[in-house]
Order: C-alpha cells, then structure tokens, then sequence
C-alpha cells in the first residue's frame, strides 16, 4: 500500500461523499464530471457507488454485534448434533450436523433462518419447506425436513452435499468445454424440474452450485430465499440475490419468477464459457446473450428452451439465438406449441397461459407511466403464472388436485386482473377468453358435473365472452377471434340451456356464434371444422327456438343446418363430422316438424322423412366397425326419436313398435357390457315405456302390459335404492299410472284399482319431496283421485 | 481491585489524560462484555437483537455506578467501548476461524450456503478498517463507532464536536468504500 495508493483512495471517498448529495441517478454523471480526466479516480469512486447499489451485506448502525449474534451456534436442533458450521449468510447460518450414533453417511446440512419474525413468515417458510421437500432430483440438494427451533427460529435440515461451488471448481480443475456444458446442462435439468414443481430458485449465482467429486452439479439454497422476500418485499430481494446474477428488472421490484432464473442461467453461462476456446463461439455466446437479455421478452421463455438451444449448440444444428429477425421470440414459440395443443388435451391451458404471460410482459413493457405502480402488481402474479406451461405435467403426477387447484386459482386471478387492462391487444385477449373458456371446460366437464360446477363453468364462460366479445366488436377481426368467439358463445348457450333451462339466453348466444361463424365462412382461412362447426350451431339454434315455441324458426334453423352441410356432404363424403352433424340436422328438423304439427293438432306426419334420413344415416355410421360409443348412442336416440313420431301414427305405429325393439337390444347389449351406466339405464326404461304406450296403441294390450311390467320391475329396483329420489318416484308413478289404465282397459278392475292406488302414493311423496308441487303433479293427483272415485263406485 | 482500579475513578484518570487508565478500562470493559457477548451468542431462546448501545449500557451500568457517570465522559465511554467491542468480535471470529481452517483437509470444500461477500467476516472487516485507517482515520473512527458502538450520528457528532449532517455523510461515504472494499477482499 503506497501513499499514492492511499491518496487516491482518500480523494474518491471525497469525492464519493459529495457525490452523495447529489439525487441517485445522477451521481455517476457527477463523478464522471468530476473525475474529469483522472480515469483511476473516476473508476474508483464509480465501484464505490456501484458498491452501494447492490444490497449485499450492509454495515449498520451496532451491526457489530447484530452480525455476530447470527452466528451463535446451537448444540441440537431437530434432534440433529451440530458438527460444526459450515457457512453463514445474510438470512442466518448453515452448520453439519448427525443424527447421534449415525454414521458421517448420514450427515446433513441444516440451515437456521435467523431473520424470520412474523407469523405470516412462519407460515411460509412452512409451506415452502412442505414444497422442497417434494423436489426429488439428483442435481438438487435434497430437503428432508425442518421445523423451528424454541427460539422459533425455522430450520431446514438438507442434504449435505460436499463439492465445491461452481466458481472456484472452474478456476481450480479447469475442466474442458464438455465438461462445463454437462455441469450447465445438470443445472438447467435441476431447475427445469424445479420449475415443473413450482418452485423457483431465486438466487441462482456460481456459489449455490457445487461441484461434486464425481463433477456432477448439485443446486443448494433452493427456494428458500422466496418467502423471505416475499415478506419483506423490495428490502430483502436484495439480500436474496447475489450479486451480478439476479435479473435487472428484480432490482425495480418485479418478483421473481422462471424468467428471472433463466436471466441467472445465461449469466452463470457465460461465466463459464469465459474466455474458453470453443468451436463457433459465437453461438455459445448468443445463447448466453439470450438467455440473460435484459428485457425480460427477449429470453429464453423457459429453461427447456434454454436447454434445447445448448443440446442444438452440441449438436451442430443451429441455434435460436441467433436466428434472424429475432424480434417478438414468443410468437414462434407459441405458435410451435399451439401446434402441440391441438394433440394433447391439457397441454392448451400451459399454453395459452404462458404465452398471455408473456404477451402481458410485452403489454406492460410500453404501458404508461403513471399506471407503473398497478402493472406493477399485476406483474407480480406472474411470479406463480409463469410455471403454466407444465400445467399438463403436473397432472401426470400423483396428488397434484391441489396444486392443480392453485394453478386454477392463481391463473384466473391472473387472467382477471390483464383482462381488464383497457388497451391489450385482441391477440391477448382471444388468449385470455380461450383461458377461461379451458378453465370452465375442466370445471363442467362431464364426471366433475355438479351444479355448483356449473355454475362456475357458466360464469367463466361469461367472462370468456366479455373478452372475446371486445375483440369481434369490430370489423377486422381475425378468424382466429372469430373461431373462438363461436366456440365459447356456442359451450355459452348449451350450458344455458342444459344446466338453466334458460333458453331465450341460449338462442342469443347461438346466433351470436352464428353470426361470427357466418363471416369467418367469407375468410381464406376458414376451415373444414369452421364450416362444420357453423352447421352445427344452425343446429343448437334450432333445438332453442324449439323449446321456445318458435317453431317456424326452429324449421328455418334447421334447414339451414342441413343445407349447409348436405353441401359440405358434396365435396367430404367421408369426413366423419360432416356426416354425424348432417344426420342430427334431419333428426333436429324432425323434431322441429313433429312440435310444429302436433302443436297445430296434426299428426307428425311430414316429420317421418327427415326422422327417416337421419335414421339411416346414423345407422351407417354406427354400424361401422369402429363406430365410438357415442354413434351408437345417437343411432339408438334418432330411433327412439322416430318411434316417437311414428306411434301417434297409426299407419307408421307398428314402424315405431320395431324401431322401439331395435333400439330396445342394441342398449341391453350396451348394458351387458355396462351395467351400471346410468346414461343406458334411463334410456332403456323411457324405450320401454314408449314401447308399452305404443304396443298399446297398436291394440296389443297384452304385449303392453308385459313390456310395462317389465319396465315396473327395474323401476322398483331403482327406487327401492333411492326411495327419497323424486324422478325415480314420479317415473314410478307414470308406469302404475299406465299399467292401471292398461289393466282398466281389459276390464281388471281390482288389478286397474289397486295400480292407481300405488301411482297416488307415489305422486304424494314426490309432492311431499319437492318444495312446491308443479301445476301438471296437482293435475296428475286431481286425475288420479277421480280414478279412485270411480273404484270405490266399482265397489259398490 | 484497589480504589485505583475503581471504574469510575479510570474514567477520570483518563479524561485527565492518564493512557494507562484507558488500558485499564479497556480490560475491564472487555472481560465484562465478551462476557455479556458470549452469553449472547450461546442464548438460543433469543431475544436475538439487542442493539450494541444496549450492550454497552448494560455493561457501564453493571460496572460503574450509573449516577457517577456525566454525559461528556459516558461519551468518551461509549467510544472506547467500540474499540472494545472491535476486539471482542475480532479475537471471536479468529477463533472460530482458526478451528476451521484446523479441519481444511476436511472441510476445504464445504461451502454449503452463503459466500463470502455476504457474511459477516469480521477479520476481512479489520482489514479493510485497517486500511480505511490508513487513508483517512476519521472516517474509520466513526465507522467504528457506529458499527461496533451502536453510537448514534447524534451522538458521534457529540463526540467529535462537527454537525451531525457531516458525520452522515463522511459515514455513508465511509460505508460505500468498506462495502467495495469487503467485495474484493481475498483474505
């Protein structure tokens, strides 16, 4: 140390604390102004300031003993011995410790907190603890267990991993370029799983890395700072992260979250390519770039994307990083996983998740100044969102229901919170309908039915609308917005329907999704499915006008349904949608036709030749090899449908008798393979009931009875295990009902009497089960006591 | 202890510019707060934070007899008790630090937590105040006082007979050097 040395120090503290009274951002220009031309001055007094603005380690006032205090080592803790300790840092103290009696094999690492106050804290630190310990990777420490001390004080207690950490292992065994790249590859590998299980490292840096003796990576520290942090908010991120290696946009305040990991993966990269002859390097570099650019939209989106680049750099084949054009980098990859989507099932929340993130990134990028500080905790939820992309891999894994809930949950927070941000763009906001429309899919998707399900699924679809609705407003929506605007108003107006009744809701809703499939139709871009689709909604429109009353519009709708795919019909005589929805639409407008005349006081008779075409077309696909089960369903229905028709016919009746047994054997052998499915089960009974109706009608009493009794007998069954079900028990007294008047038509009046008997003690409890009788259950009684009038007169 | 040795009297002695005075106080001061610090630092059922002025307090309490201390020299008290206090953590850390470099071969690779720059490393700390002392003693004298005293601004203002804007500034520009200091020290 020479006094020139010290002179120059002396005069850069000077200058330094003058410095400091100047406002913050301007104090690098001041030293620099002030250096003047002395360049040691200047850049020593600038690594002053620099000093400064990182949060490592501050002195405190009476810090001194503060800072020892920390390093108080315990005896026991968990019922561990400590050995010794093994490292401090900011938050507290990491020592070794052992079981008493074990052996050093089972040595472990426990790190004490010692900067834990709160409760809520606490709470966390819990909750995090649960989570790591859940993290089972052979690059990552594992974390057994933990508690907290008497003091309360939380602890971890970890692997004891011995290696040495990643900065000095470089410098000391100077290991070769594949070397390095299996150590970076091990570290990615950790914290792509990591991030697969929701966690977040949050202070990836060299020295949380060790290097086993074998040379394999070991990622120490994981998690464990987040909760701290979160806590504390801005005070202690600092403190969490190590210097040079956290993202810049952390140092503003945003949360961290898988791109803040990815920002410290590309730092640790290029640290560890530094100065290293490697063939095209460039590349390698670029992929370092990427990976830590500053703008947060401009890197790797996920670590696997980071790794596919180094496997490619490996490989020879190109990189990413350096492609061209590499402007908006989010589009690509989300376009390269739509394509994904279309295969596999949940994958599409991952996606779209991500990419709304991301495009929420982009959003907020040039959003106004002034509305900083709300962006800014928007962005915050982006620190959980970020994982979605593993939303389908977390499925996989066993007991993932509530983390899956989470993810439900933290998305559609999400989701609310960028959705109502008045400028995203439409490409944003078709992402955020379709997120929604995917969430109240999972939520109303058959086997998690239930009503309050429903509703939920009703009012996700309801917001999907909203949004969806904002982007087709104008006229130069894209067939995308358009596409997906008939989706959800379309899922909209069936969920009104079946789960409301509410059908005047339904009709708005799909002629909505008519309207926009309508102009989609006018796009190059429309598709094969689009016009499908736009058929099929003709369809649902037809089917709510139906229950309506309007049946004229019912007709209309469904003609146009089975206009336009009978033109579809021409030009994709296979495709196997075209075909299923064309069959429907004959069945749709036969059924439209039946109301409209028997309504009138006709007989259904112009019904038949639709109810006729649908029949057979359904009955070619379901006979096919491969017929799904729902074909066969559907033929079974258009039977039922036909018969229906056919039965108040009487040249037709014995044609419905026929369909009703056709139908009647193709569900028993339904049934023989699955005997509890309910769907088959309720079909059979109104087959059967029909059947005996009919039977009936064609003067074939006895056939009638035998097929009601038959009927009563699986009833009995049904109710006999809900006896408090009031269907079950109203569809028992619809077949007393009928096999009374059947008895009463043969002259059987003990047998007609006693039936009616058992039909009003059914009524009865269905009306003492339900909270006020319907006007027609008052009717059915009313009916049956005069019935009863009339046996008791019999009597006499 | 003879009336010489009487605390009270030590401070006296001392502000009357008897050095051997302050030694003696010195001593005394360090025994009673390695003392109070290691019982501390044993503590595990906390309160974990008391503020070195406590400390400090605690110990002239226990030591002198309160009432026989002025404000002036109870000043002069608290800055020869950082100077004391420096050494109590210094001799602490030496010795920690010598058991472990003891079991190196072991341990040379263990690096399980923290880094260096963000611990508390009180001989990497002496050096670089031994530096600072070099370059400039003022500030490496409130440093001292602040850091291992607990001394307030205002009271280091006191003390050294400046506003206390000035002792701000010298110990926030006094902590940037340390901090850059700390980042490159190698040990």
């Amino acid at each position: 140390m020479t006094s020139a040395d010290n002179d120059l120090e002396k005069r850069a503290i000077d200058l330094v604390e003058t410095a400091l009274s100047v406002d913050e951002h301007r104090r690098e220009a001041f030293v620099a102004d002030a250096a003047g031309d002395d360049a040691l001055l200047r850049q020593r007094a600038m690594a002053m300031l620099r000093a400064g603005s990182d949060g490592h380690r501050s002195l405190k006032t009476g810090g001194g003993l503060a800072d020892a205090m920390s390093e108080a080592m315990p005896d026991e803790i968990g019922g561990f011995k400590i050995e010794r300790e093994i490292g401090r840092g900011g938050m507290g103290a990491v020592y070794l410790a052992r079981r008493p009696g074990a052996d050093f094999d089972h040595a472990v690492a426990i790190k004490v907190v010692r900067s834990a106050t709160s409760e809520r804290l606490l709470e966390r630190l819990r909750f995090e603890r649960r989570t790591l310990a859940q993290l089972k990777h052979s690059n990552i420490a594992q974390m057994y267990d933990g508690g907290e001390t008497p003091a309360g004080e939380p602890y971890f207690v970890m692997e004891y991993a011995s290696g040495a950490p990643l900065h000095i292992y470089l410098k000391e065994a100077t290991p070769s370029l594949a070397a390095r790249l299996d150590i970076f590859s091990d570290v990615c590998a950790a914290v792509a799983y990591a991030h697969k299980n929701l966690v977040i490292h949050r202070d990836l840096a060299p020295s949380n890395i060790l290097i086993t003796q074998d040379g394999h990576a070991k990622l120490i520290d994981f998690g464990i700072a987040q909760s701290l942090e979160e806590d504390n908010d801005g005070l202690a991120s600092a403190l969490t992260m190590t210097k040079g290696y956290g993202a810049p946009e952390r140092k503003q305040g945003a949360p961290a979250s898988t791109i803040t990991d990815v920002y410290s993966l590309g730092v640790i990269l290029r640290d560890m390519i530094e100065g290293l002859p490697a063939p095209r390097r460039s590349d390698l570099e670029a992929i370092a770039h990427k990976a830590a650019a500053a703008q947060p939209e401009e890197r790797y989106p996920t670590v696997d994307a980071l790794m596919a680049d180094i496997t490619a750099y490996r490989e020879g084949r190109a990189v990413t990083a350096v492609e061209k054009g590499w402007v908006y980098p989010l589009s690509r990859f989300i376009g390269r996983r739509k394509f994904a989507v279309a295969i596999g099932g949940l994958a599409v929340i991952a996606v779209l998740a991500s990419s709304v993130i991301m495009s929420a990134l982009y959003v907020r990028a040039n959003a106004a100044e002034e509305r900083a500080q709300h962006r800014f905790d928007e962005v915050r939820e982006l620190a959980g969102f970020m994982m979605f992309d593993i939303y389908d891999d977390v499925t996989e894994l066993d007991g993932s229901l509530k983390v899956r809930e989470k993810i439900v949950a933290t998305s559609l927070d999400y989701l609310d919170a960028i959705g109502a941000a008045p400028e995203a763009p439409a490409a944003l906001r078709i992402e955020i309908a379709r997120g929604y429309q995917r969430f109240a899919e999972v939520a109303g998707s058959p086997g998690s039915v239930n009503l309050g399900r429903r509703a939920e699924a009703s009012e996700l679809l309801t917001k999907a609308a909203e949004q969806i609705d904002f982007v087709v407003t104008g006229s130069d929506a894209s067939a995308e917005a358009l596409r997906a605007h008939a989706k959800i108003h379309r899922a909209l107006g069936t969920l009104e329907w079946t789960s409301k009744g509410n059908f005047e809701k339904a009709r708005e809703n799909f002629t909505a999704a008519e309207s926009a499939l309508s102009r989609l139709q006018k796009m190059p871009e429309a598709r094969l499915e689009d016009r499908v689709l736009d058929g099929a909604v003709s369809l649902s429109l037809s089917q709510s006008l139906r229950f309506l009353g309007d049946y004229d519009g019912s007709i209309a709708a469904a003609q146009s349904g089975v206009a336009k795919l009978e033109t579809l019909q021409e030009t994709h005589p296979d495709d196997f949608d075209t075909l299923f929805n064309l069959a429907h639409a004959y069945i749709y407008l036969g059924e439209a036709s039946t109301s409209k005349e028997v309504y009138a006081g006709a007989l259904p008779v112009e019904s038949l030749p639709h109810f006729d075409k649908g029949v057979d077309l359904l009955r070619s696909l379901a006979s096919a090899e491969d017929a799904a089960p729902l074909t066969r369903a559907q033929y079974i229905s258009g039977l039922l449908k036909r018969a229906y028709s056919a039965c108040q016919i009487d040249d037709a009746r014995a044609g419905g008798v026929e369909d009703l047994s056709t139908a009647e054997a193709l569900t028993q052998s339904i049934l023989a393979n699955e005997p509890n499915n309910d769907l088959f089960n309720e079909r059979l009974s109104y087959i059967l009931y029909v059947k005996s109706e009919c039977q009936n009608g064609l003067g074939d009493v006895e056939a009638a009875m035998a097929t009601g009794e038959r009927l009563l007998k699986r009833r009995q069954a049904q109710t006999a295990r809900e006896p408090e079900n009031p269907d079950y028990l109203e569809h028992l007294y619809r077949i007393e009902y009928l096999l009374a008047n059947l008895s009463k038509q043969q002259g059987d009046w003990p047998a007609a009497c006693a039936g009616f008997g058992r039909a009003e003690h059914a009524m009865k409890r269905v009306a003492s089960l339900v909270d006020a009788p319907a006007d027609y259950q008052k009717q059915n009684l009313r009916d049956l006591e005069e019935f009863l009038l009339e046996c008791a007169a019999q009597d006499l | 202890m003879t009336v010489a040795d009487i605390p009270s009297t030590l401070i006296h002695r001392w502000r009357d510019g008897d050095d051997s005075a302050r030694d003696r106080l010195f001593s005394i001061l360090y025994s009673e707060f390695a003392t109070i610090a290691s019982t501390l630092l044993r503590r595990q059922n906390g309160p974990v934070s008391l503020a070195t002025s406590d400390l400090v307090n605690e110990a002239v309490i226990r030591i002198f007899n309160a009432s026989d201390i002025e404000i002036a020299d109870r000043t002069h008290l608290l800055a020869l008790s950082a100077r004391v206090m420096r050494q109590v953590l210094l001799d602490g850390a030496r010795r920690r630090n010598r058991q472990k470099r003891r079991s190196l071969h072991v341990t040379l690779t263990d690096t399980h937590g923290g880094n260096l720059s963000d611990t508390a490393d009180y001989e990497a700390l002496e050096r670089a105040l031994v530096r600072l002392t070099a370059i400039d003693p003022d500030r490496a004298e409130i440093v001292e006082l602040r850091y291992f005293g607990g001394l307030t601004v205002e009271e280091i203002a006191i003390l050294k007979q400046v506003s206390a804007s000035t002792i701000k500034r010298k110990w926030e520009a006094a902590r940037l050097w340390l901090k850059d200091a700390l980042e490159y020290d190698i040990g």
